[in-house]
């Protein structure tokens, strides 16, 4: 392979794409900050536009990024995966999204995009938050819950957060178990198929 | 995802499944939830190449492939050798598909899963093998499974499934510290470990909190004990079976219902402690139930199961439970159970033996539960028509019912039934012993029909099996045990139409205990005594096609061999020459006694045996083979069970192989003359010689008529008769707006049709190739098979084919 | 109508239900809204999203993979030899085309081309020993002697019968 006359088109142009993403990204950001966050979805997904599917071996070679698989082998920490710098930005879209998405009360969106965030990186704390957010407010209490005092007990820094929004689904969903109980008792006589049954 | 804090992140399984939101929660299948390997590769374990070959720069075109991509192609790739194969093309080759190779290994052999175990626990292995796999399924090697090899694989700590059916020669110290290892455990069958133990399950409970699945049938050291740590610790359980757990009690059951609220598959077949207020707790707690087995719970009365709509809108204005218009009577201190939601979901509902129930309980599920696929309700004794009717409004949902030994359902619900239900597949009403043709008329209907189940509906004749032959597009699987008056040409014409037919069982019938036929049949099972054994007669696969040729070709012989006759008139067979059909001349002699009485009520038609009535009645038919050089009377029980009964009169050993070679021989002959055949008594004092229409017709068939005038219905019964006169023969009752249900023999299918004209004219010479031919030209069309006309005294009030 | 642009700049419109078959594109159309300004694909080129939309084409309606059947996939990819007629005959391109359509169908989340594609090369899989598949892709062997020694012990017990 002659590697001068293959790479360098190669180079400067994944170059370029991971220039252009990163603008992007930056864009979406800033319009998240100021509220329109139709503007930085539209950024994030075009940044995505370049980041997904970009010739990773490429930059590999190139030294853009840290090493193949492959090369990952004496990598004595398991802990740390084989993650490029555009796995990072991906990462951090998709988390930003989530919170678009929640911004938007677009929830199912939100649980998709939080998903996507966790898949480059599990630990991420605020996708899971914002994932677990969505759950609750879609009617999923008990994953979400679950996922809450998952984040309790992993993340010190996000647990304060992760009990306030327990709380607040937990007041939600007791409030709706309320009613349905106040349904079933003015449906029929329930205490006494209770105490039968019991 | 975010469950997985496992030291190494190699390959996590992304089990996302439980959180996707706007997914189900449920899942229809326990394989379909399966926890997708993450697109991961795989690491080296702590030890580094030595070596590392510089990355190969090449122009492949598969080098541009991410290593997800890979897996996502490994996946594609199901055999283990494949899958060997591609761990060697390269490193990354090997690390994209190293695990799949373990993730759900098999093991052809024990040596196979000895030599794993070896490697799993060795200290220098390229990768944490054990970490790889996620299915663990040891069914096939249940019998030899033993504590030092299992042992090995207490380290894969990320097993998601696990199947140690029949493992009994676990000990249970082992499965106490093996069940305790698995916090990714999805489901877990342990059906027949019987070293299972209480603090097993208590230890799996505690370190499996996300089981969705657990099978313990057959585990009878188990206790409550055990099931309410589950059922209080895995909260996610969906599928909980516990068949012949016999020590679970109400209260396991009742925490279950509680605590899993996701619960949609519950088996408590055999759980003979369970009563009514554990079963009530599922219908109050549970509402995503889908299968419920239930069966042999002895205790369970109506008041397990929701209160059918009358009484239900009766308690809810104002309900008093002591009120004397409260259906549950003294006897019992449960209201009747209302419930305020359907339950869309059940498709599975299985109360076979809960012998206490009656059609209260059903009219009460079937409002509760539109949806219902499978219904079992064998020996649900007291359940009436009233039952079936409420059955009939599942209509299209219901495939799969079974109604055995409900003995007091008749026709007229079956009616109904299969006119509702239209995509019935299964059916089995063994022991309903007042259903008739008329029923099998209306199932054979039934587009969809596969399976069905007449064990001992003894009724039934070969009209019958005609009537079945209908369904030959779909019919797979036969019962016909002890129904005793069914003949060997019925069962011969059915297996020339139904070619998809794999079991056939005829156990019991009297034209069947024959060891030539017999030869097809299966292996009896072992625990059989030799009565059974000599009874015994299924077939199945193989036998199924065997016994068709078998038949053919006896059949084909003796038409090869026979002559034609010409006193038959024939203007419709004739297209039927070719197929080749036995014609032997056999001559019936009078018979003295009727058969069968038959009675109409209405509605329904009720057929019944005189025979039965008054055992003194001799029930069987003769038959004289009229070529015969030494007369031979042929003897057929004819309500069969009852001459069998009566003794070694009727030798049910026929020899069919025999009696064809003897029929072709005197066709051969051809010096045969018809001779009238000897009466009932004297059949018996010529048993032993049988000729082959001892295997072909039953004459005895109910013949239900609306004229009751017509003497033969009552009196005269017992067809005697040449067989050549049996070419005619007729399918009758297939409206069942008639109310005769004709009686048919095989042989006088056709003739038949005025009952007791035949048995009275001696000396007809009928044809049985003419009658082959009958058998399956109606069989294509019943509707157009010109009647027969005989010149004969009675024959003139025949109302059979109406 | 939408409109997108590949990266050696080519413009392609294709209707909105047929570009939708692409989750991807799918899900900026769902959040963004439709407008006239080309979607981005610089990873594709213009030959590849040539055939990708002349597949996207012909599957056009029909119910794209839902979470649930996502959760089922591991048993339908049992039965998978099974490649359609048209999608066989569709995939039946040189070696480096196919790799360049898996590689725009999971850039694009077209589950079901990916599928097609993974499939293909599975089948070119099967049956091969590892040296017919090195030569079959130029597949270079990596493996010291010492490893590849030890992982062939290792995993023998996958050959027992």
């Amino acid at each position: 392979m002659a590697s001068s006359d293959y790479v360098d088109p190669l180079r400067s142009s994944t170059e370029h794409k991971l220039n252009t993403a990163k603008t992007k990204k930056e864009d979406g950001d800033q319009a998240f900050k100021q509220g329109d966050t139709k503007a930085a979805l539209k950024a994030y997904h075009e940044s995505l536009m370049f980041l997904l599917g970009i010739d990773k071996s490429a930059l590999q070679s190139l030294g853009l990024s840290q090493p193949l698989p492959s090369a990952s082998d004496a990598t004595k920490d398991p802990k740390t995966k084989e993650r490029t710098e555009i796995d990072e930005i991906i990462e951090k879209i998709y988390a930003n999204m989530a919170a678009c998405h929640i911004k938007n009360q677009n929830w199912k969106r939100a649980v998709e995009t939080a998903d996507k965030a966790l898949q480059k990186n599990e630990e991420n704390y605020k996708a899971l938050f914002r994932k677990a957010k969505a759950l609750g407010e879609q009617g999923f209490f008990e994953k979400a819950s679950k996922i809450l005092e998952d984040i309790k007990s992993k993340s010190p820094a996000d647990a304060a957060s992760a009990t306030t929004e327990l709380a607040r689904l937990k007041v939600i969903d007791d409030e709706r178990e309320r009613a349905h109980k106040q349904k079933l008792k003015g449906f029929l006589n329930r205490k006494k198929d209770d105490k039968a049954t019991d | 995802m975010y469950r997985h804090y496992a030291p190494s992140n190699t390959s996590l399984s992304d089990d996302g499944d439980d959180d996707e939101p706007g997914k189900s929660t449920f899942f229809v299948g326990n394989d379909s939830h399966l926890l997708p390997l993450a697109p991961v590769s795989a690491h080296w374990s702590s030890k580094a190449p030595a070596l590392l070959s510089p990355l190969p720069l090449n122009d492949s075109p598969i080098s541009r492939v991410p290593p997800e991509i890979l897996i996502n192609i490994f996946k594609h790739v199901n055999a283990p050798q494949d899958l060997l194969f591609c761990t060697r093309v390269s490193r990354l080759w090997c690390q994209c598909a190293i695990e799949l190779l373990w993730h759900k290994p098999t093991f052809p052999k024990y040596g196979t899963m000895v030599k794993m175990g070896h490697i799993l626990t060795q200290r220098e292995q390229t990768f944490t093998y054990a970490r790889f796999i996620r299915r663990l399924n040891l069914l096939n090697l249940a019998q030899f499974l033993k504590d030092e090899v299992l042992f090995h694989f207490l380290h894969c700590d990320r097993l998601e499934r696990l199947t140690l059916v029949n493992c009994k020669g676990v000990s249970g110290e082992l499965l106490m510290h093996f069940l305790a290892r698995f916090e990714n455990l999805i489901a877990i069958d342990l059906t027949n470990c019987s070293q299972v133990t209480n603090s097993a399950l208590v230890g799996l409970a505690h370190t499996a909190r996300r089981l969705q699945g657990i099978n313990l049938a057959g585990c009878a050291r188990v206790t409550d004990t055990g099931l309410l740590a589950l059922a209080q610790q895995c909260t996610l359980l969906r599928r909980v079976k516990l068949s012949g757990v016999s020590a679970v009690t109400d209260e396991a059951v009742i925490t279950l219902a509680k605590s899993c609220p996701l619960l949609l598959e519950i088996d408590l077949n055999l759980c003979s402690k369970v009563t009514d207020i554990g079963v009530r707790s599922l219908w109050l707690h549970s509402a995503h139930m889908r299968e419920m087995r239930l069966s042999h719970c002895h205790e369970l009365t109506d008041n397990a199961f929701p209160a059918p709509p009358r009484i239900a809108q009766r308690v809810l204005p104002d309900f008093n439970p002591f009120s004397p218009a409260n259906k549950a009577g003294p006897s019992t201190s449960l209201p009747p159970l209302v419930l305020d939601r359907s339950f869309e979901h059940i498709r599975m509902l299985d109360l076979t033996a809960c012998a206490r129930i009656t059609d209260d309980t059903i009219e009460g599920i079937i409002a509760q539960a539109p949806k219902i696929r499978n219904l079992v309700l064998s020996k649900c004794a007291l359940l009436t028509d009233r039952a079936v009717e409420a059955i009939s409004k599942l209509g299209r949902c219901l495939h799969y019912l079974h109604l055995g030994h409900a003995n007091k359902i008749t026709d007229r619900s079956i009616r109904t039934l299969a006119r509702s239900c239209t995509r019935l597949r299964y059916i089995d009403f063994a022991n309903c012993t007042l259903l008739t043709d008329m029923s099998v008329f209306e199932l054979s209907a039934l587009p969809k029909l596969r399976r069905v189940g007449l064990v001992r509906v003894n009724n039934l004749t070969d009209e019958a099996i005609y009537a079945l032959a209908e369904r030959h597009a779909t019919l797979e699987r036969i019962h016909l045990s002890y129904c005793d008056q069914i003949t060997v040409m019925a069962i011969h014409f059915l297996l020339q139409k139904l070619h998809k037919l794999t079991h056939l069982s005829l156990t019991g019938i009297p034209a069947f205990r024959n060891p030539e036929l017999q030869a097809f049949c299966r292996e009896a099972p072992q625990d059989f005594n030799t009565a059974q054994r000599l009874a015994f007669c299924v077939f199945s696969g193989k036998g199924i096609s065997q016994l068709r040729n078998f038949l053919t070709e006896q059949f084909d012989s003796m038409n090869e061999n026979g002559t034609d006759d010409t006193e038959y008139e024939d203007d419709f067979d004739e297209q039927f020459i070719e197929d080749g059909t036995p014609e032997p001349d056999v001559e019936v002699a009078d018979g003295d006694r009727p058969s069968f009485t038959l009675s109409a009520s209405p509605g329904n038609v009720t057929v019944q045996q005189g025979g039965r009535a008054g055992p003194s009645q001799p029930q069987a038919h003769e038959f004289m083979f009229n070529r015969d050089r030494s007369p031979r009377a042929v003897t057929i029980p004819t309500s069969a069970a009852a001459a069998g009964r009566q003794g070694n009169n009727v030798s049910p050993s026929v020899n069919i192989l025999g009696a064809t070679s003897r029929l072709n021989a005197e066709i051969q002959d051809g010096t045969a003359i018809p001779v009238a055949g000897p009466s009932r008594r004297g059949r018996q004092n010529m048993e032993g010689i049988q000729t082959i229409t001892d295997m072909l017709p039953i004459i005895e068939t109910p013949s239900g008529s609306s004229q009751g005038q017509n003497p033969h219905a009552q009196a005269s019964m017992e067809p005697i008769y040449s067989m050549n006169e049996h070419s005619h023969s007729q399918r009758s009752g297939m409206d069942l707006d008639t109310p005769a249900t004709h009686g048919v023999s095989l042989v006088d299918m056709r003739s038949n049709t005025q009952a007791g004209v035949y048995p009275r004219t001696e000396g007809n010479q009928w044809n049985m190739r003419r009658t082959l031919r009958d058998v399956f030209h109606f069989g294509r069309n019943p509707q157009e098979i010109p009647q027969p006309s005989f010149a004969n005294p009675s024959s003139g009030s025949n109302s059979t084919r109406s | 109508m939408v409109l997108l642009v590949t990266s050696d700049n080519e413009q392609f419109h294709a209707d909105k239900e047929v570009v939708e078959r692409s989750v991807l594109i799918k899900n900026m159309l769902e959040d963004v809204g439709e407008s006239d300004q080309p979607i981005p694909l610089p990873n594709v080129s213009s030959s590849v999203l040539k055939k990708v939309l002349e597949y996207c084409e012909h599957h056009r309606g029909e119910p794209l993979p839902s979470a649930e059947s996502e959760s089922n996939q591991d048993e339908t990819r049992k039965r998978t030899t099974d490649i359609s007629e048209w999608d066989q005959k569709f995939i039946t391109v040189d070696q480096e085309m196919l790799f360049e359509i898996i590689l725009a169908a999971n850039y694009l989340d077209i589950k079901s081309l990916l599928d097609v594609g993974c499939k293909t090369v599975a089948n070119m899989i099967k049956g091969k020993t590892p040296e017919e598949i090195r030569k079959l892709f130029n597949i270079v062997n990596d493996f010291t002697p010492e490893e590849e020694a030890q992982i062939k012990k290792e995993n023998e017990w996958a050959e027992d019968r």
